[in-house]
């Protein structure tokens, strides 16, 4: 425990650390277009065709001057009528291109980001058990969670109005720099104060956001925390208490909105405002050149709609500067999770023996150490040998190093001293999914899934249903399927939920048969069985346990009482061995624990 | 539940709205002050944006022909004193657009802040109060937690953002109007009834896009739940090599949802087509119309121009109006599933018929003839049970799991009310004995541990005012002390899913601990060290035996060793 926290901490900084490794902006949002490579010629088409759709736009402002300079000034009925049917058609084309072009962007982003998740996928399945051991389990779900999600809405929507805004921009100010140069500059020079604004109050509106979604989680926290713990509330009477804390964290996300609100409330109509100003400045220098006779009405009117289509295009970033900034944060957090090692860098390269190996079965340890951190010793030279088919109790309290035990021949961790040999062969030579797969596991709660009971009984392999049925009648589920008109194909409901405890734990134990590993561990797989199933589990795991080395982890003396040998452990230590009756007779370890327990 | 849930959804169209409107009123009324200013300002708003389209038409007229200005008073000004009166008019118009923008955010866009925070306040306080077999079937958390979040979201929208709207659609669409009809009555004419089809379509529209992206958030959520099961279990998959299933079945869900998000935003985009069709249905209008009337004499220049824009502002009100009518309706309909929680009836454990004050009496229980059968089963869990426990005597019950251990010790500690039979504690019935009075009395630690995301000390002080002297020696009752002595942060150590992970055994420790620090007369404890080892429990039994002499326990538990400071024995099934 003590250095699960120290870990905890290291992880925390090493948060903060990331942006000192200078792992910026750039970089991860490099790593990130990466995903995007697959499918550039679909991106750069889509791209095109908003920029097509920006030119048409441009164009019918464009158009309408001449309509109403050629047109409707020069009273001339050929001529309206022919500009007017092009900015009709124009700006058909322009909305059609649009469209398609972000239909085309938001396909094409959330394949990129499916991929991206498909990465992430992939790698907690080969992050090493010590990663998950250090981190909050909150933080892991978030980076596949939360943070892809902060990548997906950027890519999905921002993006698209961004690209789309920006185009519109570009062609604006090319525009008015091509019709008047000079009046055209001061135009665009005047749009500055917005961006700039927009520049210098981003990590201001940055902090407001983070700080309503940290507050929006904290409440929801906390109401699916009272709701789950309503009858311990109930029973202490702290129904006023509940409310008191509740409140707490009801005003903090109040205040949170509050400010938001009031930072919006003057900071977006401001920057509309600012928006304004080249409509303000054209009227007034446009305006006097008008006057002046030395600017043309049909240009004037031209310059107002290049004006008009700066306006959203700002609103937009200010809008979504944000949604930016958390990509781009997202993006650096998936980007530094991804760099974690896998387990190769704490288990070493993968070991070569598997399939033609046909393991026995046999398992010795020969003065194995074991730390988490160099320091403190988990394991202390332990010692033993266990012969294929034996069936051996593991005993002791809490951290005496009997789950650490189970977990090495598993391969979750590395020892540092002594060997560990599965059939006379040094375990670090095993192949390590084969090795795991010849190890059969059944654990206090076991894993089911949403999906039917064949696939439940073999999710991996495609085995024959006649092999499944046969395997359900040796451990008796099939009685119990058979009572509750239950088939192969009945759904079980996500996580079991449709099935009682007792059942599950059958599942669970088909399961093994199906898969057919050499070992098996079993940790405390009765502890929460309803009365009825008690017998027919007992039954089922006697048959389950036949030709195979067993290692029974057990808290209550029940569990093991079928045991060839039981394991007594104490701080790392072997410290008692033997029967049942030995170990009574010896008075030692074991009696105590025998004694306090009948 | 989920089909359950999206049925209720449907069905609440149907259902009387009355009680959420009452609500949504009298909030309006409490803050009428703050409303009217609020209406003001977005009645300002729309009037000046009305206005510097009006400007731009002016300014153009003024530009195309030297004899035309709209004010005669300025008729033989010099005609650089008449620009200037434009534009000042044109500038004062933008800075007034601000100011009145400001002036609706901060006020109706703040009260739908203040209103969302009063429904979420409202929502735990009824909840507090339900009967907890209520958040197994009506209100399951589940239900719960989307009504604090979507339903209250799309509430608020009823409590500023549709009034922004409504009325920014009676202004503008009113100043727009008008401003038309005065400019050609004709043209105004056609323009509207061209573009009469876009409010119901966009309310379609918008309903779709609610839909899609509830679905697409909902799915969200049980992928979200999807990775946490695949994050918390992942030891498990390694050992049983069932790990690449877990990543097919994540991506195949991901995948799904991809689909879902998908149809979500093109649902979104649709609005680029709407928008489209109704700018060409527009502009052709003006078209066919106005160029025969410019090129006819019936209308100047500058006023085809102002036109062009005064359509494009009808828009706007057109396009809100299906928004509002679709947003007022949702939330209205979320606004009524929230009274649903706020009129549940409360747990009748509650509210005692007369006040008793509790006094200690000899004897602390008292059974006769007790009967218990749930509502859904034909054989009763257990009956004719009959005892007597005097008060700092120790009650043992024993018997196997399922058979009603649990339900009989909530009965006995007055959490359960729904038995046949005489119970009395200290000889008096529940029901006229005060709740939070009898809570201070009894303790209960229950066998599945349930511990609150704070910091071990807090979740062992709670209401209490502890000091940490006394909070360590509970612990050590529990022997629970040397555990936290390791943990680098002791008794600030947080708990829940950002902080450490207690083994099951630690928790089950922690709350008793919990229970101990409050005092109780009377402890029940439902064999609540099962996950323990035996070494321990033989050591926090004897202590809590020579801790609470004169204290009243009541045990359960399934061994018989667990048992063995108990005066008498209760054995069931």
């Amino acid at each position: 425990m003590n250095q699960k926290q120290s870990f905890l901490e290291a992880d925390e900084q090493d948060d903060k650390n990331i942006k000192k490794n200078a792992l910026s902006d750039v970089k991860s949002f490099k790593y990130l277009l990466k995903f995007a490579a697959p499918y550039k010629f679909q991106f750069i088409f889509s791209i095109a065709a908003m920029m097509m759709s920006s030119f048409f736009t441009l164009s019918s402002a464009r158009l309408m001057g001449s309509f109403v300079e050629d047109g409707l000034l020069a009273r001339s009925y050929k001529e309206s009528a022919f500009y007017a049917i092009a900015i009709v058609s124009v700006s058909a084309f322009s909305f059609l291109f649009m469209w398609l072009g972000r239909k085309l962007l938001t396909k094409y982003s959330s394949l990129a980001i499916l991929d991206i998740r498909k990465v992430l996928f992939q790698h907690l399945q080969v992050l090493p058990i010590f990663f998950y051991d250090t981190q909050p389990q909150g933080r892991v779900v978030t980076r596949v969670t939360h943070d892809v999600e902060g990548i997906e809405q950027f890519f999905t929507s921002t993006l698209g109005r961004l690209v789309s805004a920006l185009f519109l921009t570009t062609m604006s100010i090319s525009a008015m720099l091509l019709t008047n140069f000079w009046l055209g500059l001061a135009l665009v020079g005047s749009v500055f104060p917005a961006i700039i604004f927009i520049y210098f109050t981003r990590n201001i509106v940055r902090n407001v956001n983070r700080r309503m979604s940290k507050d929006s989680s904290a409440l929801n926290s906390k109401l699916s925390e009272f709701i789950n713990g309503l009858s311990v509330i109930r029973s202490f009477g702290l129904e006023e208490w509940s409310n008191d804390e509740y409140e707490v964290a009801v005003s903090t996300h109040e205040r949170s909105q509050l400010d938001a609100n009031f930072l919006y409330g003057w900071s977006r109509p401001l920057i509309s405002f600012l928006c304004t100003t080249p409509i303000i400045l054209l009227v007034w220098f446009g305006g006097k050149e008008v006057l002046a006779g030395t600017m043309g009405v049909g240009v004037f009117v031209a310059f107002v709609r290049y004006c008009e289509r700066f306006f959203n295009p700002i609103m937009t970033l200010a809008r979504e500067v944000h949604v930016i900034q958390q990509a781009f944060t997202s993006a650096e957090r998936v980007v530094s999770f991804l760099e974690h090692k896998p387990e190769e860098s704490v288990l070493g390269i993968n070991g070569l023996i598997k399939d033609e190996h046909t393991m026995q079965g046999r398992i010795d340890f020969d003065n194995v150490w074991m730390s988490y951190n160099e320091e403190d010793w988990i394991l202390k030279g332990l010692n033993f040998s266990i012969k294929a088919g034996d069936k051996i109790g593991l005993v002791g309290r809490t951290g005496c190093g009997k789950s650490t035990t189970v977990n090495l021949i598993s391969r979750l961790y590395e020892f540092q001293k002594g060997d560990i040999l599965v059939d006379g062969v040094s375990i670090r030579l095993f192949n390590r999914e084969y090795l795991r797969s010849m190890i059969g596991f059944v654990a206090q709660d076991p894993v089911l899934f949403r999906g039917s009971f064949a696939q439940n009984l073999s999710p991996m392999k495609n085995v024959s249903k006649e092999e499944i049925l046969y395997q359900c009648d040796t451990t008796g589920l099939s009685k119990i399927m058979h009572k509750n008109g239950f088939t192969l194909d009945t759904e079980i409901f996500e996580g079991g939920s449709n099935l009682s405890v007792g059942e599950r734990q059958l599942v669970a134990l088909t399961r093994i048969l199906i898969n057919n590993p050499k070992i098996l561990i079993l940790d405390e797989a009765t502890a929460n069985i309803d009365p009825a199933y008690e017998k027919i589990i007992h039954e089922a795991i006697n048959k389950v346990m036949v030709g195979r080395t067993c290692l029974m982890i057990a808290h209550r003396l029940a569990t093991i009482e079928h045991c060839d040998r039981i394991f007594v452990f104490d701080e790392g230590r072997l410290v008692e061995e033997g029967s049942r009756e030995e170990l009574f007779n010896l008075k030692g370890y074991f009696h105590n624990l025998h004694t306090a327990q009948f | 539940m989920n089909a359950s849930s999206s049925a209720s959804i449907k069905n609440q169209d149907l259902k009387d709205t009355t009680r959420a409107k009452k609500l949504w009123f009298s909030f309006i009324v409490d803050h009428w002050k703050i409303y009217l200013l609020g209406f003001s300002s977005v009645l300002l708003t729309a009037f000046v944006q009305v206005l510097s389209t009006r400007i731009m038409g002016w300014i153009l007229d003024f530009f195309a022909s030297k004899d035309s200005f709209p004010f005669e008073f300025l008729y033989l000004k010099p005609r650089k004193d008449q620009f200037l009166f434009l534009f000042s008019i044109l500038l004062g118009a933008k800075v007034f657009q601000m100011i009145s923008r400001v002036g609706w955010r901060l006020t109706l866009g703040r009260q739908t802040h203040k209103a969302s925070a009063q429904l979420r306040r409202d929502i735990w306080d009824s909840v507090r109060m339900f009967p907890v077999k209520d958040l197994n079937s009506r209100f399951t958390k589940g239900v719960l937690m989307s009504l604090s979040t979507s339903d209250v979201n799309s509430a608020r929208f009823v409590y500023g953002f549709s009034l922004v709207a409504l009325a920014d659609f009676l202004f503008l669409g009113i100043f727009t109007l008008v401003t038309m009809f005065t400019i050609n009555v004709s043209l105004s004419l056609w323009s509207l009834a061209v573009l009469l089809f876009l409010p119901p379509l966009i309310r379609y529209l918008s309903n779709a896009e609610i839909i899609r992206y509830g679905n697409a958030q909902k799915y969200l959520g049980e992928f979200n739940d999807l990775c946490s099961q695949v994050i918390a279990t992942i030891r498990l998959q390694r050992v049983t090599q069932t790990g690449e299933f877990w990543r097919a079945r994540m991506i195949e869900e991901a995948d799904t949802y991809r689909h879902k998000r998908l149809d979500a935003v093109n649902t979104s985009l649709l609005y680029i087509p709407t928008m489209g069709a109704t700018t060409i249905i527009s502009l052709s209008v003006l078209f066919i119309i106005g160029i025969q009337y410019v090129l006819a004499g019936k209308m100047s220049i500058g006023d085809f121009v102002a036109m062009q824009g005064l359509v494009f502002l009808l828009q706007d009100p057109l396009f809100e109006l299906g928004f509002i009518i679709s947003d007022w309706k949702k939330g209205i309909t979320s606004l009524t599933s929230l009274c649903e929680v706020y009129d549940n009836p409360q747990d009748r454990v509650l509210n005692a018929d007369e006040t008793i004050e509790v006094h200690n009496e000899k004897e602390t229980l008292y059974v006769e003839g007790l009967k218990f059968q749930f509502e859904d089963s034909d054989t009763p869990l257990f009956e004719n049970i009959n005892l007597s426990l005097e008060k700092g005597k120790r009650l043992g019950i024993l018997g196997p799991i399922g058979r009603g251990k649990s339900t009989l010790v909530d009965i006995l500690c007055g959490l359960r009310r729904n038995h046949e039979g005489v119970v009395l504690f200290n000889g008096h019935r529940f029901k006229m004995l005060e709740h939070n009075q009898l809570r201070s009395i009894i303790g209960h630690v229950p066998q599945k541990p349930f511990l609150f995301a704070a910091s071990i000390r807090d979740n062992i002080k709670i209401d209490k005012d502890l000091n940490d002297q006394q909070i360590w020696e509970y612990l050590k009752l529990a022997c629970l002390d040397q555990d936290i002595k390791n943990f680098p942060d002791g008794l600030d150590t947080p708990l829940g899913e950002w902080g450490i992970n207690l083994s099951g055994g630690q928790k089950q420790r922690l709350t008793l601990a919990r229970a101990l620090a409050r005092a109780p007369e009377v402890l029940f404890l439902d064999d609540c060290l099962s996950a323990v080892d035996t070494l321990s429990e033989e050591k926090i039994l004897s202590n809590l035996n020579r801790h609470l002499k004169g204290k009243t326990i009541i045990w359960v538990a399934h061994r018989q060793s667990t048992l063995k400071y108990c005066d008498e024995v209760l054995e069931l099934g």
